[in-house]
């Protein structure tokens, strides 16, 4: 179930409406700007112009396109929210290592939450995300700071800043800073959602979280091409259902 | 007014008896002041909210608690509601459905899905327990079993016509006979208050035969649902002779709400879409008639060289070739026009009892 049919939908919270209303709500408490929304779909959107499996790699967005695009539920535009895609993505796991180049899970973590935006107490952050990265983080022993880079659920722009101050990237409410001096860009220390993120690459809804999973390990075996970063050891992936109901957090590690 | 669990604390605005969490039961009151904290305006239709714009307030009551409202007025974050400003939201309508067949059964669900209050009302008790047994079926496939039961506690069953007095608008969908159906209005006239608006979902009789019968022409009008109503979003409002400007308007703003786009017609044989159609339908049976093509060549004719989903007389063996030929002599006999006559075919058809697919065969085995 995508969303809470009685208390909700009714009401015309689509989805899009939700995430404006998360949106809002982080602006207000934390004086995050339309412009930081911008620059996290430019991001994502030069990241898929390296990526010839993503929806939007022949597309080129310039931030005037961003700032001018239609708006669809304020103060989220059409560059906010991330595409409808076709596409599909597989892993193969195993317990048993094959290849050098196999990539260990060494942590899952899961966490619910209500599925009724109203229902929560805060709308500034997803309390699923925040303890499937904790537990996530426990299991694999490390730390935000060990992580080398993170795909992120970026079904719109917003969900990606929040996505950051949940994953204890930054402190809650400092995912403006991250965007705005280009750490979560490809050369900052932080790169995230370097495939385009579903904002780019795309969102075929139910592929979506594999697709992260496809981009996190193609990068720790250093085969991502023209994308390739420069370090890539470890790796984040951060799925989320239901406007926060569930969230999914796994970290990937390259093998010896 | 809001309904809250007395054991889990799960608040509702709809109208809800028992809870939908754990069945707990569920005590009325009043939110207080609700303030806004904040609010969208959506610009985007959707398949059950097609009118744009529309505002989504986020609101804090006077304990804490938040709840997400649809406002067709724009608020601002701080805005206070005042207790009982009720009309600055959308109002809830309570509409009464007359029959327990396909279309009187797909409108209960299409109100339900909507979070209407539901009157329905037919002869027989036992349809009526079906038809909610059915109507729980449609609507377990979009929520869990709890919720589903709570949704039902707006469905109100009726075997009499009293019942109806508190509808706004009644859509009756008893059979395509206008005895029948003047005897209803009739009934519905006497019954329901006199700002009622009382609809008919008939597909070929006349809206000013049935308006004739009530003290309230002018709140007559044709509501034409499409089948499978869940999935055509048609409707036609078809408008009587004396049909007022904002009966018809109330019913194409009402039936927008439902999820559905309105096209306003005035009343004449076949509406549009009949009209369209069922010509074209009695052209594909002459062509077989008359030794042209076979059947399946006709049907594969249409499918690929239109690019229709189905080919005439797959269709009407899916509508009933006896169906079919009602409609076909109800046009003729409305409009005196002797090209509106059905094709022989399908009258022999009838008369070997192929009615199509209801008895197994009709134009095809």
């Amino acid at each position: 179930m995508a969303g809470d049919v009685l208390l909700d939908r009714g009401a015309g919270l689509i989805f899009p409406a939700s995430y404006a209303l998360i949106a809002s709500a982080h602006m207000k408490r934390y004086g995050t700007t339309l412009d930081d929304l911008a620059l996290v779909s430019l991001k994502n959107h030069q990241n898929a112009n390296l990526n010839p499996l993503a929806h939007f790699y022949h597309k080129r967005a310039t931030l005037d396109d961003i700032r001018n695009s239609p708006p669809i539920c304020s103060p989220l535009r059409l560059f906010d929210c991330s595409p409808v895609s076709d596409g599909a993505a597989a892993a193969v796991v195993s317990a048993e290592r094959r290849s050098h180049e196999d990539v260990e899970v060494v942590a899952s973590g899961m966490a619910t939450d209500t599925l009724a935006l109203a229902e929560r107490a805060d709308f500034t952050y997803f309390t699923a995300s925040r303890i499937a990265a904790a537990q996530a983080y426990e299991q694999a022993g490390m730390e935000p700071s060990d992580i080398d880079l993170a795909e992120v659920h970026d079904c719109f722009t917003i969900a990606e800043l929040v996505a950051l101050e949940d994953l204890g990237f930054c402190q809650p409410g400092d995912g403006k800073h991250l965007i705005r001096e280009g750490c979560t860009a490809r050369t900052g220390s932080i790169p995230t959602n370097v495939d385009g993120g579903l904002k780019a690459d795309g969102h075929p809804i139910g592929a979506s979280g594999l697709a992260q999973v496809f981009e996190v390990v193609t990068q720790l075996r250093g085969k991502a091409g023209e994308r390739q970063l420069a370090k890539a050891s470890t790796g984040l992936t951060h799925s989320v259902g239901g406007i926060g109901g569930t969230s999914v957090v796994h970290i990937f590690r390259k093998g010896d | 007014m809001v309904r809250s669990c007395s054991e889990c604390n799960l608040t509702w605005h709809q109208p809800i008896t028992i809870c939908t969490r754990c069945q707990g039961p569920v005590a009325t009151s009043s939110p207080g002041k609700l303030r806004v904290l904040h609010v969208t305006k959506v610009e985007m239709p959707s398949q059950e909210h097609q009118e744009v714009p529309y505002y989504c307030l986020l609101l804090e009551d006077e304990v804490g608690l938040h709840y997400v409202r649809k406002s067709r007025q724009e608020h601002r974050p701080g805005d206070v509601l005042a207790e009982g400003d009720e009309g600055r939201t959308e109002t809830a309508v309570t509409l009464g459905v007359i029959g327990t067949g396909t279309m009187g059964t797909g409108i209960v669900c299409l109100a339900m899905e909507a979070g209407w209050q539901v009157i329905w009302k037919s002869r027989s008790s036992q349809s009526l327990s079906e038809g909610k047994a059915r109507v729980r079926d449609r609507l377990l496939k979009a929520m869990e079993p709890g919720e589903a039961d709570g949704v039902l506690q707006s469905l109100v069953l009726a075997t009499d016509f009293e019942a109806l007095a508190g509808a706004g608008l009644v859509v009756e969908s008893v059979v395509e006979d206008l005895d029948v159906k003047r005897n209803v209005f009739r009934s519905l006239d006497e019954a329901c208050s006199q700002e009622a608006i009382l609809a008919s979902n008939s597909s070929s009789l006349s809206i000013d035969a049935m308006a004739a019968v009530t003290s309230r022409p002018e709140r007559i009008v044709g509501m034409h649902f499409f089948n499978p109503v869940s999935r055509m979003r048609l409707v036609e409002v078809v408008r009587g002779a004396r049909t007022a400007d904002a009966t018809a308007a109330s019913v194409s703003d009402l039936a927008k709400r439902l999820g559905k786009v309105p096209v306003v017609v005035r009343d004449a044989p076949g509406f549009i879409v009949n009209r369209v159609l069922m010509p074209y339908l009695n052209e594909a049976a002459r062509i077989v008639q008359e030794g042209i093509a076979s059947v399946d060549d006709v049907d594969t004719a249409v499918e690929l060289g239109l690019g229709h989903p189905m080919g005439p007389l797959g269709l009407i063996d899916l509508i009933g070739v006896d169906v079919f030929v009602n409609i076909m002599d109800s046009l003729a006999s409305r409009t005196g026009e002797s090209r509106f006559g059905a094709a022989e075919v399908a009258r022999r058809l009838v008369a070997e009892g192929r009615l199509g697919r209801k008895t197994g065969a009709g134009f095809h085995q």
